[in-house]
């Protein structure tokens, strides 16, 4: 058992107090050049990960480029980092050369797990930034003070609230995000090996075909797992319901069955109540 | 699903069409492992909602406590905390123990083990919203945010700080963005509602706090809290309402008058706490004055010494002492309830009752009285001290509280009105999934459906009712406008919109006010005070009977005072009024205040030529010209020593 672990409602008070007391509130426009320090460079590391991943080995101009990248990192921020995805669809579609195997090597899995993390990030970027920039004028306030400031800058990072002694295990749940990542772009590379994308493929998948009693393959399997997952979803949907909604559910479907007979009822008896 | 996650499937899937049939490998590499990157992402948000969402625990402190009722005051501020606990299930289904809330958790550290044993978190980001009833003000300068984050703390710097330990370039850096960073400068995220609150980061237990405001006299319900559960990259939303219901009285706020008791001793004799000498002829112990003996006067009340110096048989006659009791009439009319919390009539009103009551009860004099309403008459007893006087108050909120008369029309605006309340309290039945509808066309019908649907679920209709409300414009006006005052709405619109003529309620409860006078002149004793609070200025063609029932209390040497708070909460104007410019609002304040200005003059010379006490305020000028009379009845005098208000 952890013995710096606390009750919450205690652990709340003691660090808004703290948090009111606040040692170092005197250096927060130094605190808050150091923030802005951070966002700079976090920019700054964006834009040139964006040119690499751009305009990589490409005879534009360095001046083009930059106008480019700023542009885009401008629309992404103010609306959705789908804007990278565009940008980087863009220029692959104009710069790849055509490979009729469709195998991709580990460049084209770094360079998809690379694009798609700045993706991630530029998505996130509100809260992200916010985080990096404590830890990154955390560990300025610790490189240029030594013991002075640490201690304080190091609590007020992170929300009042949390228990956060574990902090190997908070790493660990930050990490999953990440993982999740790179589990999409592995499982899409063996999803390409598999489908059948490729002349050659496309030839042997219906060879397998032909072979198995002319059904293409999977077919019939493919219908079954579609039937049951519906089966499974449907059935997990209604029994994640809550009670109201199921009742308003069951009542909803009720009129929708009933609708015209219940609506001439509603209508005659407004009718008449109109008339008399 | 959010736009942000349609955008990128839609350019996701149209890149992976273009590399497969143009065969370029890292195009469509990258597109299907972003589409696979939003699946897994959908896979992660769902599990999150299964597994970690009903964990989530929560409980307001009001004022420090947990309790699910209770008072609060009007205009006193009310500090409410919000805290969020992840708790394992084990926790859960263990039966809850002796707490003061059963929904509030009592954390031990054997709890606080086992939670730290379970490894439980709360995800970013979670939204959260405390729903707060209209009738509470949000203060904004005092929200207090446990977790905002270390660049928007507010600049508070009293000298800037020049690092010299640190390396030569460092401080040149920081020496260039320093003026950068300055927030006057600088363009900061809008300012949230302080009953709104981020978790933006991982943790295991938040708080937050904020501070209200009552506006006015009634209840306030905080039914719950509104939580929006998102993914880091706002791909996925949910909607939740965690119902966490407190309910609080709101009583009104009170003008303390001061020591009401004279400082000077004027007496030899000092009656009892609440009976005051009346200079009338009575039981008491203090001589009045003496007469000429009668026959049929007590031989004991016979002044011996002064009969054998005058060679006449004289009589002593002795003052009365009585208490002076406190009838205080109430008008809850239409005109006095419709506006915004704070703004109505009825809160001067109520403003000025409790102060006189609190004065009252603080002399020891009973206070009584009569709340007058579209409904009926309703009769308090007679209250004293300072048990009776919170009876009062409790008895004023509950009377402000009162459902408004039921809507026949329905309105757009009610409509938008009903569809956010229904979004804001009931956002898992507003959910288009569970609602099969028939093939609407308009948009607006298919709201009035989900909306009608809605209310068929809360308010338990039949079926049939159900499609009525479809169509039947009164039945669903009068369900909407349920759902409206529950949510706390004032009267006005969308809630209620004036349909009845406020002269012809007005005239109506102007006959009941006087109804309820009579009755109270009929069992009324010696010396009494009469305080009329109402709203004639909407009705003064209408007053006849009132006048008359004011008559008859001043004949039977009754003290009537009238109070008429007027919607501009000051008196009305006697100067010429100039409207300030030529636009439509400003003309109508201006007709509004040359009417208010005519009819006060008629009623206020109409009242003081009967004697009545009169003001047109719902001020302290208001309070003290009713303690004046008070204190008038309570010596017997008819005329006041000095200027009254």
């Amino acid at each position: 058992m952890n013995q710096s672990t606390v009750s919450s409602v205690s652990e709340v008070e003691r660090l808004e107090s703290s948090h009111a007391a606040r040692p170092g509130m005197e250096h927060s426009e130094t605190w808050q050049a150091l923030n802005l320090l951070g966002s700079m460079i976090q920019w700054l590391i964006m834009a040139l990960m964006l040119d690499i991943l751009l305009f990589a080995g490409s005879p534009i101009r360095l001046s083009v480029q930059l106008i480019i990248v700023a542009v885009v990192l401008f629309v992404a921020a103010r609306w959705s980092g789908s804007v990278v995805l565009v940008a980087m669809q863009l220029s692959l579609f104009f710069r790849e050369p055509a490979d009729d195997q469709m195998i991709a090597g580990w460049g084209a899995l770094l360079y998809c797990t690379i694009a798609l993390a700045l993706i991630a990030v530029i998505s996130q970027a509100q809260s992200m930034r916010q985080r990096v920039n404590g830890w990154f004028a955390n560990q300025m306030f610790e490189l240029l003070v030594p013991g002075g400031l640490r201690a304080p800058a190091a609590e007020l990072s992170y929300p009042p609230a949390t228990a956060s002694s574990s902090a190997t295990n908070e790493r660990v749940f930050q990490l999953v995000p990440w993982l999740a990542l790179l589990a999409a772009v592995l499982v899409a590379s063996l999803v390409m090996r598999r489908l059948p994308i490729t002349s050659g493929l496309r030839e042997q998948w219906l060879q397998y075909s032909i072979a198995i009693d002319y059904v293409l393959w999977p077919g019939a399997s493919i219908i079954v797992v579609a039937v049951a997952l519906l089966v499974f979803v449907r059935e997990s949907g209604w029994r994640q319901m809550t009670n109201s909604q199921a009742q308003l559910f069951l009542r909803c479907s009720f009129v929708l069955d009933h609708f015209h007979d219940l609506r001439l009822i509603a209508l005659r008896r407004l009718k008449k109540r109109r008339g008399g | 699903m959010t736009h942000r996650a349609r955008w990128l499937i839609l350019f996701a899937v149209a890149g992976l069409i273009a590399g497969v049939l143009r065969e370029q490998v890292v195009l469509a590499l990258l597109s299907l492992s972003a589409f696979l990157w939003v699946v897994i992402e959908w896979l992660r948000f769902q599990a999150r909602l299964r597994f970690e969402i009903p964990h989530l625990s929560f409980e307001r402190r009001v004022n420090d406590r947990t309790d699910t009722s209770g008072s609060l005051w009007v205009g006193r501020t009310v500090h409410i905390q919000i805290q969020l606990y992840a708790q394992p299930r084990t926790l859960v289904q263990q039966p809850a123990e002796k707490s003061p809330n059963p929904r509030g958790l009592v954390f031990t550290g054997r709890r606080m083990a086992a939670l730290w044993g379970a490894n439980l978190r709360i995800s970013p980001v979670v939204h959260l919203r405390d729903v707060v009833p209209e009738i509470l003000e949000v203060s904004d300068s005092t929200a207090v945010l446990s977790n905002e984050p270390l660049s928007e703390l507010p600049s508070r710097a009293s000298k800037p700080w020049a690092p010299q330990a640190a390396p030569q370039l460092v401080r040149w850096l920081l020496k260039l963005v320093a003026p950068l960073a300055r927030p006057r400068g600088r363009k900061t995220k809008p300012r949230r509602y302080a009953n709104e609150w981020t978790l933006d980061t991982l943790c295991s237990a938040g708080a937050f706090r904020y501070e209200v405001i009552p506006r006015a006299a009634g209840a306030a319900t905080l039914p719950g809290l509104r939580l929006i559960i998102e993914d880091q990259c706002a791909f996925f939303q949910s909607h939740r309402f965690v119902p966490l219901q407190q309910t609080f009285r709101i009583l009104p706020d009170y003008f303390q008058a001061g020591e009401v008791r004279p400082t000077v001793k004027r007496h030899n004799s000092l009656p009892q706490h609440g009976i005051h000498r009346l200079q009338r002829e009575g039981a008491g112990s203090e001589l009045l004055e003496l007469r000429e003996y009668v026959p049929g006067d007590p031989p004991k009340s016979i002044a011996w010494k002064v009969s054998a110096r005058r060679n006449q048989l004289m009589t002593r006659k002795y003052e009365s002492e009585v208490p002076v009791r406190v009838h205080l009439f109430i008008d809850g009319s239409l005109s006095t309830r419709s506006g915004g919390y704070g703004r109505r009539l009825l809160d001067q009103i109520n403003y000025v009752a409790a102060s006189v009551a609190k004065a009252a009860t603080a002399s020891g004099d009973p206070v009584g009285g009569m709340l007058v309403d579209d409904q009926g008459v309703r009769q308090l007893t007679w209250m004293t001290g300072d048990r009776g006087f919170m009876q009062w108050l409790k008895a004023l909120a509950d009377f402000a509280h009162a459902a408004p008369p039921i809507a026949t029309a329905i309105s757009p605006y009610m409509l938008r009105r009903a569809l956010s309340v229904c979004q804001e309290r009931y956002p898992e039945l507003l959910d288009r999934r569970y609602h099969p509808l028939p093939f609407l066309f308009r948009s607006a019908a298919r709201d009035r459906f989900r909306v009608a649907n809605v209310l068929a679920e809360l308010h338990d209709l039949s079926p049939a009712d159900q499609v009525a409300c479809y169509y039947d414009d009164t039945l669903m006006a009068g369900h909407l406008q349920k759902l409206l005052f529950s949510a706390g709405l004032p009267w006005m619109a969308p809630l209620f919109s004036a349909a009845v003529d406020p002269a012809v309620s007005g005239a109506r409860s102007m006959r009941l006010l006087g109804d309820a006078m009579s009755r109270a002149i009929a069992h009324a004793r010696d010396n009494e005070v009469f305080v009329v609070l109402a709203d004639p200025l909407s009705c003064a063609p209408n007053l006849s009977h009132l006048l008359r029932v004011i008559k008859l209390a001043l004949a039977k040497h009754h003290r009537v005072a009238m109070i008429c708070p007027s919607s501009t909460f000051a008196r009305p104007q006697t100067e010429i009024i100039r409207p300030q410019s030529r636009e439509l609002a400003d003309l109508l304040l201006a007709a509004e205040q040359v009417r208010l200005r005519d009819v006060a003059q008629y009623l206020k010379r109409e009242l003081v030529r009967l004697g009545v006490a009169v003001s047109f305020s719902g001020e302290q000028s208001a309070i003290r010209l009713v303690l004046a009379e008070i204190a008038l009845a309570r010596d017997g005098r008819t005329q006041g020593r000095g200027v009254r208000a």
